[in-house]
């Protein structure tokens, strides 16, 4: 069953709505606040990679702020240990039972502030609640709740005392993004406004999490043709053939694009996914999907080098595909 | 614009640079295939001059950022006026030579004069090339590697051309193919090189580059070798070349005269010589009434050696020519009709087709029956029929003919035509007067000469021992100094037939010889009875008989020789003049056929034709008109295929694509800068198509292509509605001039 014209036209106008209200705490930028309710409506979760003071916390907390849900807020340091972040089973005297709390992962919007900085083994405590949502302690498994959005953040250019993510880590992470300088408008607008201390704070919640849960539905019913996922497994294909890429796109590689191409295409009031909203979703979804070798770094070449020579070696189709 | 910038638009690129040199050396090696088909150089210095202005005009189109196409019609009349100059010869001229002059080049035995009119030839060829390879070298859509193929089309093209018009068995094949092979392969990678991104351009990856591109061109020439040998053609029967495949065009002036041998028909004394056909079977002939002329050949035309055979002598008739006619033939004449049935004996094989009176139907049975029915010819108005591939011994045909053998008479009023003859026979000024004395009217004159001849003169072959001073041949010396001039004249049907025409003709009466037979009564036709009589054309345009015995009589000559040859004794006689018609085509040289082709086509320009310089206006702006006509013809042709495929696709979703192509390449065409490319959208292009319905258009498209469901017939012409209104939008936008332009644009060519 696909989604209905009308159901598209109410998925873009609510999509709209919630960019407008995380706009109010995040100026000047609607790409990057799309991106971000692209990857919580298709259930992902997101990296901010960015200089310190760019917003990356502001929009991860507006976010936050405007689903009516739980969020909570990690600052990952080295001494964090795994329990912190997922809980840990405490035994009660009273009741004579072992009792779990739950820790702040339990919640619908997660922030990891600066996530590199915590040890591999607690980063890997996030590896199966990002995957699964769900947290195993004890040998129990304990569930999340859905809607469940993590967005990490991750400081590039510190990089004593940190500990990189590693790919399996990063392949979990549906999108990964920058947030940049504000332009020149936007930073005057903030400057007058400075006496607004928290603008996070101005945003409140104007959907509920069941409404998120109920987009998500939808978007998963977009229709995909034959033609745009032939495009997507041979961006794929490609990605492996490039010269200087180690790692190319994997299949969950391949799935994240789809389900985030059919969001980016509901969020436009459409029932179907076009070539365009791949290659618009291009960087977001491969960047940190793409490992480069040693001598890529000597020649210059980067992963935006390599995603754009990716987009001009492939094609997008023109035509859907011919059914006989 | 600025100045630096006006000035960096006139300063080719080193790119554009090193194109034109590879495009000129790709020229040159391919245009060196043609050195065993033209002698000297000047052929290559005028070929490769063509390729240079080809490139100069081009890259100056592109300086003025003109469409491609003015390049073409700039060189239109650079190549009428460097042809001209080149040639030395007129503008009509120059245009006949590149639409005849090809056929006229394969036709003629290499190697050809490499000068003078046959020069258009070779500065044709290269300027297309030029042209072609020039446009083909600025493509920049599309694959780097097709557009290296693409820009290699002109010297191939041009290779293709030069190996189909040189000659089987060429001088440096293998040298030639292997350097156009290591060339264009140099060629392609240098351009492949130029593509690359310089962020690769690091030390290693230029080295490896460099060591795959050695490895390329060794192989390029290593694969060349054997590519040359089965391409080019290195086997036993040679390469394919046009020259084995054109026919030459049929020339009657081709095929020897048979009166020049008409000794061979004479009694020779014993021991005859082999080829001596007087008691030899010519042919056999069964319905023919014993009398009726049989007819060989009509010999029309004097030119001071021989009496030949040729084409539209006769000014009254269109009809005089040897044309391909079915097994019927369409000649209406009074007289008896006769079937006759004719095998050809062991004395016959020549071209000549032998037949009697008016031919009606023609059926040949034995001897290669197909060929002969396909390419035989008859001439109406002579009566004259050939064989191109010959009538041999063995063969039989059968026809149909009506006999009119009407014999001249004194009362007869002559025809006013003129010919050539008549000035041929000025040799005989003297004699037409003498010996018409007493006669006033042309007619008179004719008879009164032939009854001169016939009570003057005496017979000899020329044979017998004591008669060999009578030589034989009838070329202008034997017939004056060796026969009207003596005392005596003295020789045989050759000689009696050939003067007594001239004559005819000098005194007004348009006449031609006819060389042929007087049937027996056993319907066996030998060599004994061949003879040459003279035929008559009077006032209705028809022809008459002037018999043998009328001018000649069979008086031998005294034992003795005439005063004439006593006074020459001591000095030496002069040999007989060689027989000088070609035996085949290929004995001629290529001057001769201009020279009789240049007669033709002055023959052409006989009274009541057009005004030469009407046909030069006609030919200087006629022919740059219809090729430019042609030009925008194909442009415009094209384009409307496109478009009709592209709305007449199987599939309705095509037809969707195949809509919105239709409407970038007509914004294309109207010069907006719409990107196109293998990577681009819809979406990406909607922007630049200046049409305030372009992104709606963009986005329906992509809708009905990418939508849940498959458009259908409706749609996708509702779809086409939508683009048709918008190309007229932007049609109706721009001005006239622009719109011209866009007519003949070749920009939407260049793919998507």
């Amino acid at each position: 069953m696909t989604i209905s014209t009308e159901q598209a036209a109410w998925f873009r106008q609510t999509f709209d709505q919630l960019t407008t209200n995380i706009e109010k705490a995040v100026l000047g930028k609607r790409h990057v606040v799309r991106l971000a309710l692209t990857c919580l409506l298709s259930e992902g979760h997101l990296l901010l990679e960015d200089f310190p003071g760019t917003g990356k916390t502001m929009l991860a907390r507006a976010l936050a702020n405007t689903v009516q849900g739980s969020h909570a807020r990690i600052q990952f340091t080295p001494d964090l240990l795994p329990f912190d972040v997922t809980g840990v089973t405490v035994y009660d005297q009273h009741k004579g039972t072992f009792e779990f709390h739950p820790g702040p992962i339990f919640h619908t919007i997660v922030l990891a502030d600066e996530i590199n900085r915590a040890s591999p083994k607690t980063q890997s405590a996030l590896l199966e609640v990002m995957e699964e949502g769900r947290v195993t302690v004890d040998g129990r498994p304990h569930a999340v709740g859905r809607p469940f959005m993590v967005i990490a953040t991750q400081n590039p250019i510190e990089q004593a005392g940190t500990y990189r993510l590693p790919e399996a880590q990063l392949d979990r992470f549906l999108m990964k993004s920058s947030v940049g300088y504000p332009d020149k408008a936007a930073t005057i607008e903030l400057l007058v406004n400075a006496k607004v201390r928290d603008r996070a704070s101005l945003v409140t919640p104007v959907i509920t999490a069941q409404t998120i849960a109920q987009m998500s539905e939808l978007a998963d019913e977009v229709y995909v043709d034959p033609a745009v996922i032939g495009y997507v497994a041979e961006l794929a294909e490609e990605s492996r053939r490039q010269p200087h890429v180690k790692l190319g796109l994997s299949a969950r590689g391949c799935l994240a694009m789809i389900r985030v191409a059919k969001t980016w295409a509901a969020a436009d009031g459409r029932d179907h996914v076009l070539p365009d909203d791949v290659r618009s979703l291009a960087e977001p979804v491969l960047c940190h999907r793409l490992l480069l070798d040693a001598e890529a770094q000597f020649t210059g070449v980067t992963v935006d080098t390599v995603i754009s020579r990716l987009l001009g070696a492939v094609a997008p189709p023109t035509d859907r595909v011919a059914t006989v | 614009m600025n100045g630096a910038a006006a000035r960096s638009r006139w300063r080719p690129t080193r790119a554009a640079l090193v194109d034109a040199a590879f495009l000129l050396v790709l020229c040159a090696v391919a245009l060196v295939g043609l050195s065993t088909t033209f002698t000297g150089v000047a052929y290559l210095v005028v070929s490769l001059g063509g390729v240079a202005v080809g490139l100069l005009l081009t890259g100056l189109v592109r300086a003025l950022r003109w469409p491609g196409i003015a390049a073409v019609t700039v060189a239109l009349p650079l190549w009428f006026g460097l042809g001209v100059l080149l040639s030395g010869d007129s503008l009509g001229a120059v245009a006949d030579q590149v639409v005849g002059g090809w056929k006229q080049l394969l036709t003629t035995l290499p190697p050809v004069a490499g000068s003078g009119l046959v020069l258009v030839l070779p500065w044709t060829l290269g300027l297309a090339a030029g042209l072609l390879g020039a446009l083909t070298c600025g493509l920049r859509s599309g694959p780097a590697l097709l557009r290296s193929a693409v820009a290699l089309l002109a010297p191939v093209l041009l290779l293709a051309t030069v190996i189909l018009l040189g000659v089987t068995r060429p001088q440096s094949l293998w040298l030639q193919g292997v350097v156009f092979a290591v060339v264009a392969v140099g060629w392609v990678a240098v351009r492949e090189h130029r593509g690359q991104r310089p962020v690769e351009g690091s030390a290693t990856s230029r080295v490896r580059r460099t060591a795959v591109g050695a490895v390329l061109v060794g192989s390029a020439g290593l694969l060349a070798l054997p590519v040359a040998s089965v391409a080019l053609g290195s086997g036993d029967d040679g390469r394919v070349v046009l020259r084995t495949q054109v026919q030459p065009p049929f020339d009657i002036g081709q095929y020897p005269s048979p009166l020049a041998s008409f000794r061979r028909y004479v009694k020779e004394p014993a021991p005859a010589s082999p080829e001596n056909l007087y008691d030899k079977t010519l042919l056999t002939l069964d319905g023919a009434p014993a009398g009726s002329r049989l007819r060989i050949a009509a010999l029309d035309l004097y030119d001071g050696i021989v009496w030949g055979a040729a084409e539209a002598i006769d000014p009254t008739t269109t009809d005089d020519a040897f044309q391909r006619v079915s097994s019927t033939i369409d000649n209406p004449a009074d007289g008896e009709r006769v079937d006759v049935r004719v095998t050809v004996g062991e004395g016959y094989d020549a071209a000549w087709l032998p037949t009697i009176g008016a031919l009606q139907t023609m059926e040949f049975d034995e001897g290669d029956v197909a060929a002969k029915q396909e390419s035989w010819r008859y001439d109406l108005a002579s009566r004259t029929a050939v064989v191109p591939t010959g009538v041999h011994p063995g063969d039989v045909y059968d026809f149909s003919a009506v006999r009119s053998d009407d014999l001249a008479r004194p009362t007869d009023p002559p025809s006013d035509a003129v010919n050539d003859n008549a000035f041929a026979a000025s040799f005989l000024d003297t004699q037409a007067v003498q010996w018409s004395a007493g006669a006033s009217e042309p007619m008179e004159r004719v008879f009164a000469i032939a009854d001169y001849l016939k009570t003057q003169g005496k017979y000899s072959d020329g044979v017998l021992q004591a008669e060999k001073i009578y030589h034989p041949g009838h070329h202008e010396k034997r017939l004056g100094d060796e026969f009207a001039n003596t005392p005596i004249p003295v020789g045989n049907d050759e000689q009696y037939a050939a003067i007594m025409a001239l004559l005819a003709n000098k005194v007004g009466v348009p006449a031609r010889v006819v060389m042929g037979a007087v049937v027996p009564a056993d319907g066996v036709v030998r060599g004994r009875d061949v003879s040459a009589w003279v035929e008559l054309q009077v006032a209705d345009g028809s022809w008459r008989t002037l018999p043998t015995e009328t001018f000649m009589d069979d008086d031998r000559p005294a034992e003795q020789p005439p005063v004439t040859q006593q006074q020459m004794s001591g000095t030496v006689v002069p040999p007989p003049a060689p027989i000088p018609p070609p035996s085949t085509l290929a004995e001629q040289n290529d001057d001769e056929l201009q020279a009789r082709k240049v007669t033709r086509d002055d023959d052409g320009d006989a009274p009541g034709g057009a005004p030469g310089w009407w046909r030069w206006v006609a030919l200087g702006v006629g022919l740059p008109v219809l090729l430019v006509g042609l030009v925008v013809g194909t442009i415009v042709g094209l384009k409307a295929w496109r478009r009709r495929r592209r709305r007449a696709a199987a599939r309705a979703s095509a037809r969707v694509v195949g809509g919105w192509r239709e409407l970038v390449d007509h914004a294309r065409d109207l010069g907006q800068h719409v990107p196109v490319g293998a990577g681009l959208t819809r979406r990406q292009q909607a922007p630049h198509v200046a049409t305030p319905g372009a992104v709606d258009l963009a986005r329906t498209a992509d809708t009905l292509v990418f939508g849940p469901t498959d458009p259908d017939d409706a749609v996708a012409a509702e779809f086409w509605a939508m683009v048709d209104d918008e190309r007229r939008a932007m049609t109706h936008a721009v001005p006239a001039r622009r719109r011209l332009r866009a007519l003949v644009a070749l920009r939407s060519f260049r793919r998507h």
